[in-house]
């Protein structure tokens, strides 16, 4: 698989215009479905407000006349459902772009966001923020607490593929993986171990992923991270295209391979992190999305980061809509959903492309 | 008037003791009558001898006739040793009076504690100690405390494990195949519908009496209950919501035990109105959209305010009833969240914090244990 994938990734040389063409195109189209999808998911949930008072009160927020909606209405559009559909969007947009580095630094179409021990690390320190009390103190403890986790699990994976002075890939993998199992068992151990039911349950549930506990704040803190990590893998996508062909290739033709190896693994990491931290574990986003991107409109990571990025936050947004409105009152936590809709469209695509996704 | 139920009053009479009282006044009776064919008159004494290894059936006394109609009991008019239940997972017999029991479930644990001397139950796990969540949290704290492997269960010989419908079907035939017999019992979520399975743990532990106690001390606090709203003139139908917040937010709709005591309160789940079953995951706006009357919070106090203090913050809930009217009250889970006989006193509590003119006079006490 990673032979072919590697075969199959331009290596910078396609035409600017083209990209330039791709990428315009999917952005437009993708960015379109998505004010769209902000608008439907602003007027639909389990409090029924009519459409006209959504619209005028989404107009006003944007300094176009005035709301007809009634203070309750305005409330829950303006408090709950925005930050919630806006934190949607970031972190889908964070799995999506990091799934699309990692499967690219990684040269397999397996890895996702959380390959190097970024989603365990975070696991690990909500869990401790919630066993230690620390998450009743303030709101951000728990996911500053999951953030310093993210970072403190990429580092060590970083050490580990870096022992004897020689980075290796396949280290860094390995290393995930081992990191992430015993930060899964710590997590695991805790969760079994505590005596406090109420320990037990929020876990649990904070381990389960959603955007439910969304607010402005949350939005405040973890859109400035992900937008700016985005934005420097883009800066570094073509770099990464050259990569793929080898290291020894990359660097002849001129790219400092160490630091866009490193700047793209670290922003990924910290890109997830920020996700992990304000929504838990949300799975198959970063795995699938950025494979439904590359099938569309090709391997040249110029074009795939950014559309992965505005494709997972979609992604996000419309299962996060979904979870809210399917179950009303209810709500279905959107992991559920992300894997109901996503495992089965991927492997839909998998199949009607067999030809193509056997060269990805 | 005060009204009180002070459980306990009732002075527990040794099952055996009762027993032998009943048949000798039966005896005295036949013989006196002139009637007495002699098998009639030693099958009724040979029950007397409980603890004997006595094969044949008495004729029950006048209260035990009540468990004729438990589900469960294979022969409702042994109340000798051996007897037999069926559960869910077969039936087991029991050859005498169990001095080592083991209950896989809070819930259980809470009645069994009523019915026997705690001495009997083998152990304890951790989270019974906790006194927001268990009823029996001082019974359990000097008590042997084991984690959840199996193995402790087995290790600790018990004659009979009791196990509710949670129990994971892979422990259960663990501790089966161990052959510790085991029977499954399913607690209701309502105070009267668990009254049969409350004669069942009783017939099967050998304290038919002590539940029949305890299902009369039922009975009379839902009676005082079902007066008390009966005289309710305002409040009734009163839509309650019950929610609590581990990390997201879970309301308690249909089939759930904090829906059965709302609705044995006199209110309506508005959870269950709204067409939720069982715990689902609900949003602040999930709540706005439910409008309910009253919230209850039934989770630990302090994590309870501080969800209390959100939903009385929140300005998309500041139209919705319970917050406008402020009533929105924290109540002690270990009455809501675990079934058993004690969820009475959460019905109670509810019913006091609903209408409190109907049961302004009335002081409800907490269950009593056996011995206590």
């Amino acid at each position: 698989m990673a032979v072919e994938f590697a075969n199959s990734v331009p290596t910078g040389g396609v035409p600017g215009s083209t990209v330039v063409k791709r990428l315009s195109g999917g952005a437009l189209l993708l960015g379109s479905l998505t004010i769209m999808m902000i608008v439907v998911a602003s007027a639909v949930g389990p409090f029924n407000i009519p459409i006209s008072h959504t619209a005028t009160t989404l107009l006003d927020l944007a300094g176009i006349g005035e709301s007809t909606a009634a203070p309750t209405e305005q409330a829950i559009i303006q408090s709950i459902r925005l930050p919630r559909i806006f934190l949607a969007f970031f972190v889908g947009a964070a799995l999506g772009i990091s799934g699309g580095i990692m499967q690219g630094l990684f040269r397999n179409s397996m890895a996702d966001p959380g390959i190097i021990g970024v989603s365990s690390g975070g696991a690990t320190g909500a869990v401790f923020a919630i066993a230690s009390g620390a998450s009743t103190v303030s709101t951000l403890f728990l996911p500053l607490f999951a953030f310093v986790g993210s970072a403190i699990s990429m580092t060590i994976v970083f050490l580990i593929a870096s022992v004897g002075g020689r980075f290796s890939m396949a280290t860094l993998l390995l290393g995930g993986i081992a990191v992430s199992s015993f930060l899964g068992a710590v997590t695991t151990a805790t969760i079994i171990l505590t005596d406090d039911l109420n320990v037990q349950r929020q876990i649990i549930f904070w381990i389960a992923g959603g955007v439910d506990t969304a607010r402005w704040e949350s939005v405040r803190i973890a859109a400035p991270i992900i937008g700016v990590g985005a934005l420097i893998t883009v800066f570094v996508a073509r770099d990464l295209n050259l990569l793929l062909v080898g290291e020894d290739e990359a660097r002849s033709l001129g790219v400092r391979v160490t630091l866009v190896r490193n700047t793209l693994l670290i922003s990924a990491s910290l890109i997830t992190g920020a996700a992990v931290a304000f929504s838990g574990i949300i799975a198959f986003v970063g795995l699938v999305v950025p494979h439904v991107v590359r099938l569309a409109v090709g391997a040249d990571h110029r074009v795939l980061l950014p559309l992965s990025a505005l494709g997972g936050g979609l992604f996000l947004l419309v299962a996060d809509t979904a979870a809210r409105v399917i179950l009303s009152p209810a709500e279905l936590r959107v992991g559920i959903l992300t894997a109901m809709i996503g495992a089965p469209f991927f492997v839909y695509l998998l199949v009607r492309n067999r030809s193509r996704t056997s060269m990805l | 008037m005060k009204l009180s139920w002070r459980a306990g009053t009732v002075r527990r009479v040794n099952v055996n003791s009762l027993l032998l009282v009943i048949a000798g006044v039966v005896a005295a009776a036949i013989v006196a009558c002139g009637g007495g064919e002699e098998a009639e008159v030693s099958a009724t004494v040979e029950a007397t001898a409980v603890q004997s290894t006595a094969t044949v059936s008495p004729v029950p006394a006048p209260d035990l006739i009540r468990f004729a109609d438990v589900p469960g009991i294979v022969d409702p008019t042994n109340f000798g040793w051996p007897r037999s239940v069926e559960t869910p997972e077969g039936v087991i017999s029991l050859t005498a009076p169990s001095t080592k029991i083991h209950s896989l479930s809070l819930g259980h644990s809470e009645i069994l504690a009523a019915l026997v001397d705690f001495d009997r139950l083998t152990a304890v796990y951790s989270f019974f100690v906790d006194d927001e969540q268990s009823n029996i949290a001082a019974l359990s704290a000097d008590h042997k405390m084991i984690g959840f492997d199996p193995e402790e269960v087995v290790a600790l010989e018990p004659e009979v494990i009791i196990a509710s419908r949670f129990t994971n079907a892979e422990t259960v035939g663990l501790l089966k195949g161990a052959g510790i017999p085991v029977a499954r019992t399913n607690l209701e979520s309502s105070a009267l519908g668990n009254i049969p399975n409350i004669l069942l743990i009783g017939y099967m532990v050998g304290a038919e009496i002590e539940a029949l106690e305890l299902v009369d001390e039922i009975e009379s606090r839902m009676r005082l209950i079902t007066d008390g709203l009966a005289g309710a003139s305002t409040g009734v139908g009163t839509r309650v919501l019950s929610v609590s917040k581990w990390t997201s937010a879970f309301a308690a709709g249909s089939g759930t035990t904090e829906g059965g005591i709302i609705e044995q309160a006199g209110a309506i789940n508005a959870a269950a109105d709204s067409g939720i079953e069982g715990h689902q995951q609900v949003s602040i706006e999930s709540i706005a959209a439910i409008n309910p009357d009253v919230i209850i919070v039934p989770q630990p106090l302090e994590s309870a305010n501080t969800f209390i203090d959100e939903l009385m913050s929140s300005p998309a809930l500041a139209e919705v009833p319970a917050v406008k009217n402020g009533q929105v009250f924290y109540v002690e889970p270990k009455y809501h969240t675990t079934l058993s006989h004690w969820n009475v006193r959460g019905i109670e509590q509810l019913a006091g914090l609903l209408y409190p003119s109907a049961f302004s006079g009335v002081a409800f006490e907490d269950f009593t244990n056996w011995g206590d």
